[in-house]
C-alpha cells in the first residue's frame, strides 16, 4: 500500500514526498474541496518535483461537469497534459470522455456511489485505472471489496470526509437573507445543528456549497487489514502540509497512540473510524 | 373506492397529440396511479418493495405492480418501476429473482441507479433501463456512459439550467427526462451522507432523514454567526409551469413530477395541471395564462416553490429558513363515485356539511364550483355533515359530473 497526500503549498512539495509517494493536487477554476487550487505554472512546477523524484501526481476534478464547462475543460487539459504526471481522478463520469484519450491514468472517484464490489470493478471494463471505494462502506464491507478488487483501488484514509456537495451557494444565500456582509470564503466557517453538539465544517466557493463530517475520520487502527488497498490518501483539507507530514509519518511508524493522542490534542480534533464499524440501515 | 379496469368505464379525457413529449406521474398506491392516468399522466413511476429509494412511500408488491401495469396498459400507458438504490454488496441476494417478476409483471422500465443493477437487468431480462436522477447525470459524456451500457434513458439531475438541459438533450441520443415539480434534493442527488452521519439511515438506500431541511447554528471559528434566523440547505420545491414550452421545445423526452408518497388530491391537481398546460401549449403553440395554472396548482400544493435551476441561479428566495414550508390548500372533501338516482354518490374524503361551497374538477374539465345541499348516508339517513373518512354519502350537484372527479372546498 502506497500513500498519497494533498498539499497546500508547492515550497512543501519535497518534503511531503520524504514521506508519501505522491501528490494529489487540485487546479484553479476546475478545483472544488481542495487544500489549493494551483494554476498551470504552478503544476507545471509540481509536476517537474514528482518527475525528477520518481512520485506519482494525480489531477484531481471533483467539480460535477456541467456543460458550459467543457470547452474550457479541453483548453486546460491541452495545456497540461503532456506534463509529467501520472493521471487524472475524477469526480464525474462524463470526464472520462474527455480523457480517455490523454494517455493518463484515470480514475473514478465520486465519493459515493462505489458501495459494493460490482459498481467499484465496473469502470476497469470502460478503460479506467483506478477506483476509489466510498466513505459510507464499514470495513467488511470493504474487505470483500478488496477481496475481488479488478484494478488499482484508492481509499482516503485520513481527514475530514465531505458528507454535502451542492451547487448551490448557500452561504451566500444566507448572509443575503440575513442582510449581514461576511467574509466566509475560508476554512473556517462550521455549522453546527440546532440538537447536536458536533460542529462541522463548512466551504462554499464557485462550485457550490460542502459540508463535511465534524470529526477527522482515521484508519490507522485497520492498516493491518487493508492489505490489498493500493493507496491510501491522506487528505489535509482544514489543516495544512505540516498536519500532513505528520500524519503521513505516524500512518507509516508502529502505533504510538500517546503519539495520537498528542495529535488531536495538538490540533484540537478528535479521530473517529467513520463508517467502518456502522452499519447503515437499508430500509426504515 | 373501487378503481379498476373492471370498472363500468374506463374515461380517456384528452385529445392526443402526435407529440413525443410524456408526462409522469409518481404513485405511492394503486389509487394514486390510477388517478394520476386519469387525470392525464402518460405513464407513472412506482417503487417496489426491494431495490428503491423512498422506503416509507408505501411501496407495491408484484402482485400490485402487476395490476398497475395492466391498468395502465389497457390505457395505452406506461408503468415504470424505481429499483434505484446504490447497493452493497449484502443488496445482491434476490436482485435477479426480484427483476424477473418485474419483467413477468410487464413494466415498462425500471429506472436504476447502480451499474450493477443495470447490467443484471440487460443481462438477465429484456427490461428497458432508465438511469435515476441518484446518479446526478449532468452532461451528454455521462448520458453516453449509461447509454453505452444500454440504458434508454437518462434522469437528468436537477441541476441543470434549460439551456443546459438543451445541450445535454441536443447531444444525446438517449431519451432524457427532467424533473419539472415536486421535492428538491440540496446536494447534487446520490452525492450526499448527510442523512447517513447524522442518523445512520443510508440516503442511498431509501433511508434518507431528509437532514438537509434541519436547522443550524452558524459560526465562523467559534463565533456565532446566525441569530434568530437559523442557517438551513433546504430548498423550496420546483415547480416549472412557466418553462415546460422551454423544455419541450428542446426535445426533452419524458417531463417528471416527483412526490410518491403525496395525496390522491396533489397528484390528481398536479397531473391535471400540468396536462392542461402541455396540450394548450401543444395545441395552440401558446399558453394564454400561465397565471391560471399556477393558481390551479396552488390549490393542492402544500410547499413553498420556485423554479430550481431553470431559470435564475438560485438565491435566498430559492432557499427556506426557519420555517416549514407547509401552506394552506384546498380541502379534498371527496370523490365521486357514481350517479345514484338524483343523487351522486360521494366517498367521503375529509369533513364537510351543508351550505358548503365546493368544487369539482375531473380529467380534462375544469372547476365548477356549487353550494352542497342536503347530505343523506347511503340509507337515506339525513346527515348533518359528512364527517366519516372514507364514508359513502350521496348529494346533489347541479351539473354533470363522473366517476374520479374530485371535490374540494372552494372557499378555504
Amino acid at each position: 500500500m502506497q500513500y498519497l497526500t494533498t498539499i497546500y503549498k508547492i515550497e512543501n512539495a519535497n518534503k511531503l514526498l520524504e514521506v508519501s509517494s505522491g501528490l494529489i493536487v487540485g487546479l484553479k477554476d476546475y478545483g472544488t474541496r481542495e487544500t489549493s487550487r494551483f494554476s498551470v505554472s504552478e503544476f507545471k512546477e509540481l509536476s517537474n518535483i514528482t518527475n525528477k523524484l520518481s512520485k506519482t501526481l494525480y489531477v484531481s476534478f471533483k467539480m460535477m461537469l456541467h456543460e458550459p464547462k467543457v470547452e474550457s475543460f479541453k483548453a486546460l487539459i491541452h495545456a497540461i497534459n503532456d506534463l509529467p504526471f501520472t493521471g487524472y481522478i475524477i469526480g464525474d463520469i462524463g470526464y472520462y470522455y474527455l480523457l480517455k484519450d490523454t494517455g493518463k491514468e484515470i480514475i473514478y472517484n465520486p465519493e459515493t456511489l462505489l458501495t459494493n464490489t460490482y459498481d467499484l470493478n465496473t469502470y476497469f471494463d470502460l478503460g479506467l485505472q483506478g477506483t476509489f471505494i466510498s466513505k459510507e462502506v464499514n470495513l467488511e464491507e470493504i474487505k470483500e471489496m478488496l477481496k475481488n478488487k479488478k484494478g488499482k483501488i484508492f481509499m482516503t484514509g485520513h481527514g475530514y470526509l465531505n458528507m454535502f456537495y451542492s451547487r448551490r451557494l448557500l452561504l451566500d444565500s444566507y448572509f443575503e437573507q440575513i442582510g449581514k456582509t461576511h467574509d466566509y470564503h475560508h476554512e473556517q466557517m462550521r455549522i453546527k445543528e440546532e440538537r447536536r453538539d458536533p460542529l462541522h465544517p463548512i466551504l462554499e466557493d464557485e462550485h457550490g456549497t460542502h459540508v463535511y463530517r465534524s470529526d477527522v475520520t482515521s484508519t490507522l487502527d485497520i492498516l493491518n487489514e487493508l492489505t490489498n488497498l493500493d493507496y491510501l490518501v491522506i487528505d489535509s483539507i482544514f489543516h495544512n502540509d505540516a498536519y500532513a507530514i505528520e500524519i503521513l509519518k505516524l500512518y507509516q511508524s508502529e502505533i504510538d497512540l500517546d503519539k495520537v493522542s498528542q495529535l488531536q490534542e495538538k490540533y484540537n480534533e478528535t479521530w473517529d473510524t467513520g463508517f467502518l464499524y456502522l452499519r447503515t440501515i437499508y430500509k426504515v | 373506492m373501487k378503481l379498476g379496469i373492471q370498472g363500468s368505464y374506463i374515461y380517456v379525457p384528452f385529445i392526443r397529440f402526435d407529440t413525443m413529449i410524456e408526462l409522469l406521474a409518481p404513485a405511492g398506491d394503486l389509487e394514486k396511479l390510477k388517478i394520476a392516468y386519469l387525470y392525464g399522466a402518460d405513464a407513472v413511476f412506482i417503487g417496489g418493495q426491494e431495490y428503491s429509494l423512498r422506503a416509507r412511500a408505501s411501496n407495491f408488491s408484484l402482485e400490485e405492480i402487476k395490476e398497475g401495469a395492466l391498468f395502465a396498459h389497457n390505457l395505452g400507458k406506461k408503468l415504470y418501476v424505481t429499483a434505484n438504490i446504490i447497493p452493497h454488496d449484502e443488496n445482491y441476494e434476490g436482485l435477479v429473482a426480484y427483476l424477473k417478476g418485474l419483467e413477468e409483471a410487464k413494466v415498462d422500465a425500471i429506472i436504476v441507479a447502480s451499474p450493477y443493477i443495470l447490467d443484471m437487468a440487460k443481462k438477465h431480462t429484456n427490461l428497458e433501463v432508465h438511469i435515476s436522477t441518484q446518479q446526478s447525470v449532468l452532461n451528454h459524456y455521462a448520458v453516453q456512459y449509461f447509454e453505452d451500457k444500454g440504458a434508454s434513458r437518462v434522469v437528468l439531475g436537477r441541476e441543470l439550467t434549460t439551456s443546459e438541459i438543451k445541450e445535454v438533450t441536443q447531444k444525446s441520443h438517449a431519451e432524457i427526462e427532467v424533473f419539472i415539480h415536486g421535492g428538491m434534493c440540496a446536494s447534487y442527488s446520490g452525492r450526499c451522507t448527510l442523512s447517513n452521519t447524522f442518523t445512520l439511515r443510508d440516503a442511498n438506500r431509501g433511508g434518507c432523514a431528509h437532514s438537509c431541511r434541519w436547522n443550524y447554528d452558524l459560526y465562523d471559528k467559534s463565533e456565532k454567526i446566525s441569530d434568530d434566523t437559523l442557517f438551513s440547505m433546504s430548498s423550496k420545491d420546483l415547480q416549472s409551469l412557466r418553462f415546460i414550452p422551454s423544455l419541450i421545445d428542446v426535445g426533452v423526452h419524458s417531463l417528471k413530477i416527483e412526490g410518491r408518497m403525496k395525496s390522491i388530491h396533489y397528484i390528481a391537481t398536479v397531473v391535471w395541471v400540468y396536462r392542461m398546460l402541455i396540450d394548450e401549449y401543444l395545441k395552440t403553440g401558446k399558453v394564454e395564462s400561465f397565471e391560471y395554472y399556477e393558481a390551479e396548482i396552488a390549490k393542492a400544493e402544500n410547499r413553498l416553490t420556485k423554479e430550481g435551476f431553470l431559470g435564475e441561479f438560485p438565491n435566498k428566495e430559492f432557499q427556506l429558513y426557519n420555517s416549514r414550508s407547509e401552506i394552506p390548500t384546498k380541502t379534498f372533501v371527496g370523490i365521486v363515485l357514481e350517479e345514484s338516482g338524483q343523487f351522486i354518490k360521494v366517498e367521503q374524503r375529509n369533513h364537510f356539511k351543508p351550505n358548503d361551497l365546493l368544487e369539482v374538477f375531473g380529467p380534462g374539465k375544469k372547476p365548477v364550483t356549487f353550494v352542497v345541499e342536503e347530505i343523506y348516508d347511503t340509507e337515506m339517513n339525513l346527515l348533518d355533515a359528512a364527517r366519516h373518512p372514507r364514508q359513502e354519502v350521496l348529494i346533489k350537484i347541479p351539473f354533470k359530473v363522473s366517476p374520479y372527479d374530485l371535490i374540494r372546498k372552494a372557499n378555504d
